[in-house]
């Protein structure tokens, strides 16, 4: 993982650039968000859902510390170890040195952000541990040396043809039919399900009362990696865990109709502690690895905490203008997208660009769909508030003088109708002037037709369109 | 040093909410159970949508009719079964020796279980539960009841006897904590199945090809 500081605008310059991903993510991202909505308009009580889920969601925060507590020792009583890592580098030393001493060399591996964050599959190659990704779109990625760029679909951004010629150069067997192309990773995941020392999964809620570790997928990747090797390690972040079977049949409400569209997955597990005494299989020894990485200097937070309700569903990223246009690689961090541009930089490791927060165009859209009630933009400010307390920019200071004043803000609009400055001429001539760097990666309309002269006929067009749709 | 990252970290949440913050926005109100209807209809209406095949046996001999067909249909050689009475009351393991299919009973497993069934065709379990509001087969592991039988062979076929159908999830969670938890529940609604490629959606990509619901309309 870099620590280098990330500039978001060169990637997301070089992102849009690329008209082929951005035509994939597209209509990848188009078909998602069908997906969601015809889900949730087909559940006329989704919104008493989300007042559960939100309600659940704080009722856990306040007490986290002692819903860990609860959790570890019902883990413990099941047959389970629960270890915590204040850090991700703390984190993925433990679990690697764990396998190690073990003697694990092969590992098979559901989805998992949290191992992503904590950078674990570097950490087991560096000591010899050959783990593989068994999620579809996981492995696809894994195969071909990149990271995710979406919380849920990871390989969103690669074409079918792409994937073609990746499993052509790595299996020496191939084709261009989506089925047999699942049926080749199938083939070759199988061998490693079967052979594996250890399986490493995620956790979707962790339940305090019990014990358990409950995880959603369609594929049936992380029941086999949580059920046929005879170690588990699941990790989860801290904030993951729910008081009560109860509280989680509530954040089950929301989370698979604001992923993916669906009522529930295919396959939703309940993970307690390791085998039972004459139980044939599922693991002999199951660990929970419990991970911190700033979340708790985040509890501590009055502003930003709401950012640890997050389900991780990947509503926010579906409905966002700017990760629809640039995608999850121009972020450079493991949590793209709204919910990301505000927890990435308050996590302790690979933060992103400082200046994530500013690329942000205000819609609102990730509030409006986040089924936990988080309110992004709210948040997003007050961290672009941070970052630039101390900072002066000319242009800034200028435009909030006259935002500030109706007056002076009606005559200077109306010496700008006038006289016209052609700001983005100036821009472009005076790159590095106040005016050149406000306008940089901004569009800026010429001002002898503003928008209130130009929104009568805009109108009528616009309503002209819709006409002709319907 | 395990113990000082624990107690270093709940220390800091106790900080952080020993203000009696953040404060829950509103009453914790839990999601009713639903009185959703539980009958065979409803179930199978819903489980055949989601790529599963249905078939109702209102009698034993019904039961173990739809059986022998549907391993007769699909070439199956080998089985691996449960221990469970609902098997037993279809007398399911005579049947499939009688259909000529080599039979491993969970006594007859190895140390590894899931390799030993990679090459296995078919899987017959029962279930704790059934959900009628998503279809959904609730498979529970005990001993004799191995997680890797409905999950590894490339068929599964589950027996579900009526009087098992829940409506729904909260109901099942309910029940779930009536007592302890198993080692491991699954909550399997439909097929296996991606669209991780372009959002293609592709059926059967880990867990089994094709799942077989025989409802026991009797039990």
């Amino acid at each position: 993982m870099s620590k280098s500081a990330h500039d978001f605008g060169q990637a997301s310059a070089k992102a849009l650039g690329d008209r082929q991903s951005r035509a994939i993510l597209h209509k990848a991202i188009g078909h998602i968000r069908v997906l969601r909505q015809r889900s949730v308009n087909a559940m006329p009580d989704f919104s008493e859902r989300q007042a559960r889920a939100v309600a659940v969601r704080d009722k856990t925060l306040a007490r986290l510390p002692d819903l860990l507590e609860t959790l570890e020792a019902k883990v413990t009583a099941a047959g389970g170890q629960v270890h915590f890592a204040e850090t991700a580098d703390s984190a993925s030393a433990l679990i690697t040195k764990l396998l190690a001493d073990r003697g694990v060399r092969l590992v098979v591996k559901g989805k998992s952000m949290v191992s992503e964050e904590i950078g674990l599959n570097d950490a087991l190659a560096a000591a010899g541990i050959e783990a593989v990704e068994t999620d579809l779109g996981e492995y696809i990625i894994q195969l071909a040396g990149q990271r995710p760029s979406h919380i849920l679909a990871p390989a969103l951004h690669v074409s079918k043809e792409q994937v073609s010629e990746l499993f052509a150069r790595k299996f020496g067997r191939t084709s261009t039919d989506i089925p047999e192309m699942t049926r080749i990773a199938r083939d070759s995941l199988r061998q490693k399900f079967m052979a594996a020392d250890a399986g490493i999964t995620g956790c979707n809620i962790a339940i305090a009362e019990t014990g358990t570790v409950t995880v959603l997928e369609n594929e049936g990747n992380i029941r086999l990696s949580a059920s046929c090797p005879p170690i588990h390690v699941a990790v989860m972040t801290l904030e993951k865990v729910v008081e009560t079977l109860a509280d989680a049949a509530v954040v089950l409400d929301i989370l698979p109709p604001s992923a993916t569209g669906q009522t529930l997955p295919v396959h939703l597990s309940f993970f307690t502690g390791a085998r039972r005494e004459g139980e044939r299989d599922g693991p002999k020894e199951m660990h929970l690895v419990i991970v911190d990485n700033g979340r708790s200097e985040i509890l501590a937070d009055p502003v930003l905490r709401s950012i640890l309700r997050c389900i991780r569903c990947g509503a926010c990223l579906n409905v966002c203008p700017v990760y629809q246009s640039v995608g999850g690689h121009a972020y450079g961090t493991v949590y793209p997208g709204p919910m990301g541009s505000v927890l990435s930089p308050l996590l302790k490791d690979n933060p992103g660009d400082p200046r994530q927060p500013f690329a942000c165009t205000h819609c609102a859209a990730c509030a409006e769909a986040c089924p936990a009630g988080i309110d992004h933009p709210a948040l997003l400010q007050e961290l672009r508030r941070r970052v630039s307390a101390g900072e002066s920019d000319p242009a800034v200071t200028a435009f909030s003088l006259l935002a500030r004043h109706p007056l002076l803000f009606g005559g200077a609009a109306a010496l700008g109708r006038t006289f016209d400055p052609k700001l983005a001429e100036v821009a472009a001539v005076a790159p590095d002037s106040p005016v050149g760097r406000f306008l940089r990666g901004r569009a800026f309309p010429g001002l002898s037709r503003p928008f209130s002269r130009r929104f009568k006929s805009l109108a009528r067009r616009l309503s002209r369109k819709q006409g002709g749709q319907s | 040093m395990r113990t000082r990252a624990r107690n270093a970290i709940l220390g800091r949440l106790r900080a952080a909410t020993a203000a009696g913050l953040p404060r829950p926005s509103a009453p914790t109100i839990p999601r009713r159970p639903g009185r959703g209807v539980t009958d065979f209809a409803a179930f199978a209406g819903v489980l055949t949508t989601l790529g599963p095949t249905f078939e109702l046996a209102r009698t034993p001999e019904e039961a173990k009719a739809a059986l022998a067909a549907y391993v007769a249909a699909n070439s199956v050689k080998t089985a691996v079964r449960w221990d469970h009475p609902d098997l037993d009351a279809v007398a399911a393991a005579d049947i499939l020796d009688g259909a000529g299919v080599a039979v491993i009973a969970p006594e007859d497993l190895p140390d590894r279980v899931c390799p030993s069934l990679a090459a296995v065709d078919l899987g017959v379990t029962a279930v704790a539960y059934a959900l009628c509001a998503t279809g959904s087969l609730i498979l529970a592991a005990a001993p004799g009841r191995e997680r890797g039988t409905p999950l590894v062979p490339r068929l599964h076929v589950a027996l579900v006897p009526k009087s098992r159908l829940l409506p729904d999830l909260p109901t099942l969670l309910d029940r779930l904590g009536e007592a302890a938890m198993p080692s491991a529940v699954n909550c399997v609604s439909g097929v296996s199945s991606t669209g991780d490629i372009e959002f293609v959606y592709v059926r059967g990509v880990h867990g089994p090809l094709a799942v077989h619901v025989i409802g026991l309309d009797w039990l």
